[in-house]
């Protein structure tokens, strides 16, 4: 069962073929044979996980739908609120806070689907980082190669589902944090729209560039789970009242008439040779010969560093002012000295966001979907502090979110797809779409899984 | 204390006294890495703030809805 689909698994639970409970049995002994050489998971939620399991089963005994995902084993990025759980973010300071008093409504929601809690995952510290390297709760290491990164922030959540641990993760995504994983982790991922999915109930990062949203190994998976998510929630300021329309029925629609470019410039040359080549080679099968410049991409993904280190640095602040050697070494002096930020430089990087995102929206006027490398290349070693890219040497750790970064910057949805491998490791492509289309982006996913193109590989390690 | 005028000359000297405005007082293990750190930004802001936008009519990302 370890790496069938969140779809597959409750199609076998609503059919009275498989017990929830058994799902669930069969998850934990995995994750607790498996996870001491990984570290995706930090916490397990067991007797919850059976009891919601058993209230799936309840529910199939008696007739009744438990829902789309009815039994589906998920975990959650432990910044997501857990009802009964303490939220640590990755952190160590979080131990001291009371525990939530109630789930995140994105669990809330999943459950109301009739998937099923397991536990929370591993992340980067206060979500800072590209690798999830976590000096409190040691390093998320990637299925395909335990000596590499899983990526980050969200590398539990990615490492979990390559692993076939479970099939379903929930992450989030401020400047790269769900893409960069999945494509590491050779896994799909999306990140919606900014402002779609809710964030309350989730320990925040940069506000204005949080974004969370779900990984599996499958598009259709990513669509349904998504559809389960969907819906305004007024209690997060940001959440748009945006109409909820179901996109898995969409999937079928294929990608005719859907205008796909690739992008060039900056989304080439900041990626590896052989990385770019393979994006090239999707775009060759797909029939996909226009290329698109993203202007001022390396403009906005400088304007989102300069965001990203004046607002995550404030949000620390008082803890900062106290109790500064409790932070994560690799994040610490980043925060500290961004809280000197003057607001002239925060404000030209907004004021730059705005003239940007009026560019990158022209472009929207002739194509619908733009494809892209995810990471630079794939997945670092774990401790390693430089990597080189088209033979520029340069430091791992911020530059794997260069390709990421100024996609989130403007809030675009996107969805990653695993495309290949280099180095014996994967890499993902990410489909980037107009605000409020991650129906395009699931369609052009789905046309290129049922492609061949983009698949989910297991990892040999976790066989 | 010299004002620094560019990236490079931002020294022990300056991150002391603008982070003790913030209410920290940095420790002198810190001292090296919130230098390192703040040269960096300040290099990855001037790239931004390069870029001819004018405040008096281009509006900042974020709009006030009342």
């Amino acid at each position: 069962m370890a790496f069938e689909t969140a779809l597959e698994i409750a199609s076998q639970v609503k059919a009275g073929t498989l017990k929830a409970t058994s799902v669930v049995a069969e998850v934990f002994a995995g994750i607790k044979a498996r996870n001491p050489k990984l570290n995706a998971f930090v916490e397990l939620t067991e007797a919850r996980a059976k009891a919601e399991a058993a209230q799936v089963d309840a529910e199939v005994a008696a007739g009744r739908d438990p829902g789309p995902l009815a039994g589906v084993p998920f975990a959650v990025k432990n910044l997501f609120d857990v009802k009964g759980l303490t939220t640590l973010a990755g952190s160590k300071i979080n131990r001291e806070l009371p525990p939530a008093a109630k789930d995140s409504p994105l669990i809330t929601r999943l459950n109301a689907a009739g998937a099923v809690l397991v536990g929370t995952l591993n992340m980067d510290e206060y979500a800072y980082g590209f690798t999830t390297e976590n000096t409190h709760y040691g390093p998320t290491r990637n299925p395909y190669n335990p000596e590499h990164i899983a990526g980050g922030s969200s590398g539990g959540s990615a490492a979990a589902v390559a692993a076939g641990l479970v099939p379903l993760t929930l992450g989030s995504d401020t400047n790269g944090s769900i893409r960069v994983p999945a494509s590491l982790c050779g896994i799909f991922g999306l990140k919606p729209t900014y402002g779609r999915l809710p964030r309350n109930g989730t320990f925040p990062f940069v506000a204005s560039f949080d974004h969370v949203g779900p990984f599996c190994r499958s598009t259709a998976d990513l669509a349904a789970s998504y559809d389960a998510m969907q819906g305004h929630d007024p209690a997060d300021p940001v959440c748009r009242d945006q109409l909820s329309v179901p996109v898995s029925p969409a999937l079928e629609l294929g990608t005719n008439r859907v205008r796909i470019a690739r992008a060039g410039g900056y989304f080439e040359s900041n990626a590896e040779r052989a990385v770019a080549d393979i994006v090239l080679s999707v775009c060759d099968l797909m029939g996909v010969t226009r290329t698109v410049e993203i202007p001022e991409a390396g403009r906005a993904r400088a304007a989102a560093f300069v965001i990203t280190a004046s607002e995550g640095s404030q949000l620390h602040i008082e803890n900062l002012k106290k109790r500064a050697d409790d932070f994560e070494p690799l994040i610490r002096d980043r925060l500290l000295a961004n809280t000197m930020l003057p607001a002239a430089w925060y404000l030209q990087a907004q004021r730059f966001r705005r003239w940007y995102h009026a560019e990158v929206m022209k472009l929207f006027e002739s194509v619908d979907a733009i494809l892209a490398p995810a990471t630079p290349r794939p997945a670092t070693r774990i401790g390693q502090d430089m990597m080189r890219v088209n033979g520029v040497e340069m430091l791992s750790r911020p530059n794997m979110g260069l390709l990421t970064q100024p996609i989130s910057f403007i809030g675009l949805p996107v969805v990653v797809v695993p495309v290949g491998t280099f180095e014996g490791l994967p890499v993902g492509m990410q489909i980037i779409c107009a605000p409020w289309r991650e129906d395009i982006c699931l369609r052009v996913a789905s046309v290129l899984e049922k492609m061949g193109v983009a698949k989910f590989n297991p990892p040999k390690e976790m066989q | 204390m010299g004002i620094p005028t560019a990236p490079e000359d931002i020294d022990e000297a300056y991150v002391r006294r603008a982070t003790a405005l913030m209410g920290i007082e940095l420790t002198a293990a810190q001292v090296p890495g919130v230098i390192e750190n703040f040269r960096r930004t300040a290099q990855v802001a001037a790239f931004v703030n390069a870029f001819d936008l004018d405040p008096a009519t281009d509006e900042t990302g974020p709009v006030w809805r009342p």
